[in-house]
């Protein structure tokens, strides 16, 4: 393995279980899965009650938006703490290739990202009877995954967190 | 013990307000859902309903503001290295952590402001309250019993080395089975129940009964029922953390 993959495989691995404060089972179940989990349902619920959207709206639109926890606050994070841990210098400072540096670090967060989307939509299919098209699921892991990676690479504001793919527009009300 | 509880509630106020993260959590936030509420509202079947979307955005920050400040209170004492000393002082340790506590919810009255100014000036929000004098006195016994519930927390999480993970957890879901702001008609039967053990589902009630129209005294009258039952729960399991970081030696331990 040349230098690069190995700082962008082996380094990014080391850095995410490093730096990545929320990695702890308890942690992770919790922030990673149980809020984004809570706030599909919040805002499905919500959307139900307010009426003029149908649950899918909500449902793509917030299993979506929960990678942002993983994309932008993992990175974020991982960073930081690299920072206040006093590694950011000697980092800096090493000849190793900077963009293998940076987007190894970057990797586990994308898969993570994916992971808690996903999440978010097998949650939906079991708990609010979200059963999209199948001929959508590759728009809609297309979405998923330019959100995910694009937070992760560009400051944030610049995500298409609100993208939506088509074909998801029928007004379907369940249990309503 | 009126003056201790009376300055230690100031004095953690003022804390709190010079903290961003709590400006942010009791201001902010509640505007964003607030904004949020008043467009889904509208664009809804419910335009008429912007002062109830309001008021429970109002809510939702009380119910952040005491989830992250009661949470995480005793383990802040004891990044702050004042945890000892309140522990020995001749004042009961529950009476310490109590004015904390309620000052946790009292700067969520920021948000019920926030979103109210909010909606007014950018949404057109009527102001007018059915029940101005009682909204004014729901509004206090509201943010007391989630104080007194902030004592529970603080008393619970401190024993747990995952509690921020629950503070995390906690947010969204008791916003929900509370019903600030959907009508737990729309829930599970099984949601019910629950929620008539939370302080917020009866305060937001109350506030809401206050300012629409409808039952206030019934609310006003479970929260000083649970505020009643939270002090003395957490009461007991104040002492049981006093005894425990005593046996254990764990006072001082991060």
């Amino acid at each position: 393995m040349s230098p690069a993959l190995r700082v962008f495989f082996v380094g990014g691995r080391i850095s995410y279980r490093a730096l990545f404060n929320w990695i702890s089972p308890g942690m992770y179940v919790a922030t990673m899965l149980g809020s984004p989990l809570f706030q599909i349902l919040f805002f499905t619920y919500l959307g139900r009650y307010a009426g003029g959207q149908s649950d899918d709206f909500f449902i793509v639109g917030n299993a979506v938006q929960v990678s942002a926890m993983a994309g932008i606050y993992g990175m974020v994070m991982g960073i930081a703490n690299e920072r206040q841990f006093g590694t950011l210098s000697p980092l800096l400072a090493t000849p190793a290739n900077r963009l293998a540096i940076f987007a190894g670090r970057g990797l586990p967060f994308i898969v993570n990202g994916l992971a808690v989307s996903t999440f978010g939509f097998l949650s939906a299919w079991a708990l609010l009877d979200f059963s999209p098209d199948p001929s959508v699921l590759p728009a809609l892991a297309v979405v998923v995954t330019i959100t995910v990676v694009v937070p992760d690479k560009v400051p944030p504001g610049h995500s298409p967190v609100t993208a939506r793919p088509p074909g998801l527009s029928e007004h379907r009300r369940a249990n309503d | 013990m009126a003056r201790l509880l009376a300055i230690g509630w100031l004095f953690h106020l003022k804390n709190l307000t010079n903290s961003l993260f709590f400006v942010l959590i009791s201001v902010l936030q509640p505007i964003i859902f607030a904004t949020i509420a008043f467009f889904m509202f509208r664009s809804g079947d419910r335009p008429g309903g912007l002062l109830y979307a309001a008021l429970g955005a109002g809510l939702m920050g009380i119910w952040s503001s005491t989830l992250f400040g009661s949470g995480g209170a005793i383990q802040w004492q004891r990044w702050q290295g004042t945890l000892e000393v309140i522990v020995a002082a001749p004042a009961r340790f529950l009476w310490v952590m109590l004015p904390l506590t309620v000052s946790t919810a009292s700067i969520g009255l920021y948000s019920i402001v926030a979103t109210l100014f909010w909606g007014r000036v950018f949404f057109g929000v009527p102001l007018r309250f059915e029940h101005p004098w009682l909204f004014a006195l729901a509004l206090p016994v509201t943010v007391l019993s989630l104080g007194l519930l902030g004592l529970v927390l603080a008393s619970t999480f401190v024993l747990y080395r995952q509690a921020n993970a629950f503070s995390n957890l906690l947010e969204y879901p008791i916003w929900l089975v509370t019903g600030l702001l959907v009508p737990l008609s729309l829930l599970p039967g099984w949601v019910e129940p629950l929620s008539w053990v939370l302080a917020p589902t009866w305060g937001m009630e109350a506030v809401r009964n206050a300012a629409l129209g409808g039952e206030v005294w019934p609310g006003i009258g479970m929260c000083v029922l649970l505020g009643g039952i939270y002090l003395a729960l957490g009461s007991l399991l104040m002492q049981n953390f006093e005894r425990l970081a005593r046996q254990r030696a764990t006072l001082s331990l991060t």
